[in-house]
């Protein structure tokens, strides 16, 4: 059997503060598949994210990217688990640092060492999957809240993860926004993990779902049978679509 | 959005040469030309005179509007006050008293020289700065100085600062405006004591600090998600065409001429 795409095994984490965000988390993602992580605020669905390419780390358990394991001291193999798997931030204001668009999308490339011409095709190439084409030169401040987050997508997209994983991508968006980005999402791939609320969107693209609880995976089937199971997403304060 | 672009937005689009131009040229011109007022002695207004040809004719070049360049100059006048004094402080031919109510100073006219010397320089380095400024996006500029081996990291700080400026006013904004909707007047007695609204200004100060260092954790977190080592990296630029080169070498004789007649012939 082929490596899993993420293979995450009794994963645990606590802040400094000692409050304990992950217990014991277990989650085989397949390369291609599409999963949402739902659950209510606190739970420990975005710290789970940081945790896929290495921005946070594990006191107990690992986590395992294409086979490859993520380990805090080993800052090459941290490189490579960054170039695999592209985290988007829930605030596209905090991805999107550069004064220009283009700086931005091409910031991962210039890290990941490719010669020029290289990044110029890769910034345009990702500019073109999420719809932009001719912002590069725009300042990020002066996109709408839907252009942002499109652009914040096409700054991973230019490292050409095989990963990708989203913290809330549809929230503060407007519906035309939001369904611009679900189209996006649909047409993207690779493997993609979102957390979200936003539950339309899950049953529309996300045919596996994961609901996290207090730091730990309390449900994980498909879309379809979770959101059946009204018990469960009241017990956990999910409301059906 | 508007107030805080529109406040440091200093870039207008156009398509005269200047705006074409390398921004490494055109900072090396102006620092140039800038170099070359400074240097000249008080009194030669002649060379003043050249120099604020030479401003005016790049502000024409530039078609940026001669009425703008002009207006966005007088940024300079506050910082000109600090030279008031030398009026007074430099020895020389009296020109008038002045009775302050416990000493009397004297004006000379060596003293209004140096003054209208002093003015003269800062005005024309602005408006120089004022063209370079309207024909040059933020970011090139900031390109052109790490081409000239500012170090990288000053760079980037200031990349960071301008990128992150226009979000932090509008915090500040959504704060204040948030303080004014709960602003309620009823009476004679509302608006609370001086000390209370000097707390909640500190307060909101306070939080704006806390909220921009939450904010540059989550930034420096979106680096190191795309590969950032500690290390900075940018892109090389092309190297600068020769036509281009050639301008900037007559610009810069010319300054230089003019500077050194200054001091040799007139």
């Amino acid at each position: 059997m082929s490596a899993a795409a993420v293979d995450v095994r009794e994963l645990e984490f606590a802040y400094p503060d000692g409050h304990p965000a992950l217990r014991g988390v277990n989650i085989r993602i397949g390369a291609g598949e599409k999963v949402a992580i739902l659950g209510p605020n606190g739970a420990g669905k975005s710290t789970l994210l940081l945790h896929l390419n290495g921005l946070m780390h594990g006191s107990g358990g690992e986590v395992r990217i294409l086979g490859n394991q993520v380990r805090e001291d080993d800052k090459r193999g941290l490189q490579e688990v960054r170039a695999l798997v592209g985290v988007v931030f829930q605030d596209p204001d905090d991805q999107l640092f550069s004064p220009s668009v283009y700086e931005d999308v091409a910031f991962g490339p210039i890290y990941m060492g490719l010669p020029r011409e290289e990044v110029a095709r890769r910034v345009e190439d990702a500019l073109a999957q999420v719809g932009l084409d001719g912002y590069a030169d725009r300042m990020p401040f002066h996109l709408s809240g839907g252009e942002k987050k499109r652009a914040a997508i096409a700054t991973v997209l230019s490292m050409r993860p095989q990963i990708l994983a989203l913290d809330e991508p549809s929230a503060g968006l407007d519906p035309r926004a939001r369904r611009g980005l679900i189209r996006l999402l649909d047409n993207l791939a690779q493997t993609i993990i979102i957390t979200t609320h936003d539950m339309h969107m899950v049953k529309e693209i996300f045919p596996r779902s994961i609901i996290m609880d207090g730091g730990r995976v309390v449900a994980d089937a498909p879309t379809q049978e979770i959101l059946a199971n009204e018990e469960l997403l009241d017990k956990h304060g999910l409301e059906l679509p | 959005m508007s107030t805080a672009t529109g406040f440091l937005n200093r870039y207008l689009e156009g398509g005269s040469w200047f705006h074409r131009a390398d921004a490494r040229v055109k900072l090396v011109m102006a620092l140039g030309f800038i170099f070359a007022v400074a240097t000249l002695p008080p009194g030669k207004w002649a060379a003043f005179g050249a120099m604020q040809v030479l401003v005016w004719l790049a502000a024409g070049v530039s078609r940026v509007g001669l009425p703008r360049v002009l207006l966005r100059s007088l940024v300079a006048l506050p910082f000109i006050l600090i030279a008031l004094p030398s009026v007074f402080t430099r020895p020389g031919i009296p020109l008038f008293d002045l009775n302050l109510i416990f000493f009397t100073a004297t004006a000379t006219l060596e003293g209004l020289e140096f003054f209208v010397s002093v003015l003269l320089k800062s005005w024309t380095s602005v408006t120089a700065a004022c063209i370079l400024t309207a024909t040059t996006p933020p970011m090139r500029l900031l390109e052109a100085l790490r081409a000239l081996r500012l170090p990288a990291i000053l760079v980037s700080i200031v990349m960071l600062m301008y990128r992150y400026l226009f979000v932090l006013v509008e915090e500040a904004q959504r704060m204040m405006r948030a303080r004014a909707a709960r602003s309620a007047a009823i009476g004679a007695n509302s608006g609370g004591t001086l000390v209370w609204r000097a707390k909640s200004a500190g307060g909101m100060a306070g939080s704006l600090f806390i909220r921009t260092l939450d904010r540059s954790e989550r930034i420096y977190l979106a680096m190191l998600a795309r590969g950032y080592d500690g290390s900075i990296r940018r892109q090389d630029v092309p190297p600068v065409s020769g036509c281009e080169l050639t301008a900037l070498a007559v610009a810069l004789s010319l300054c230089a001429a003019i500077a050194i007649a200054a001091r040799l012939v007139i």
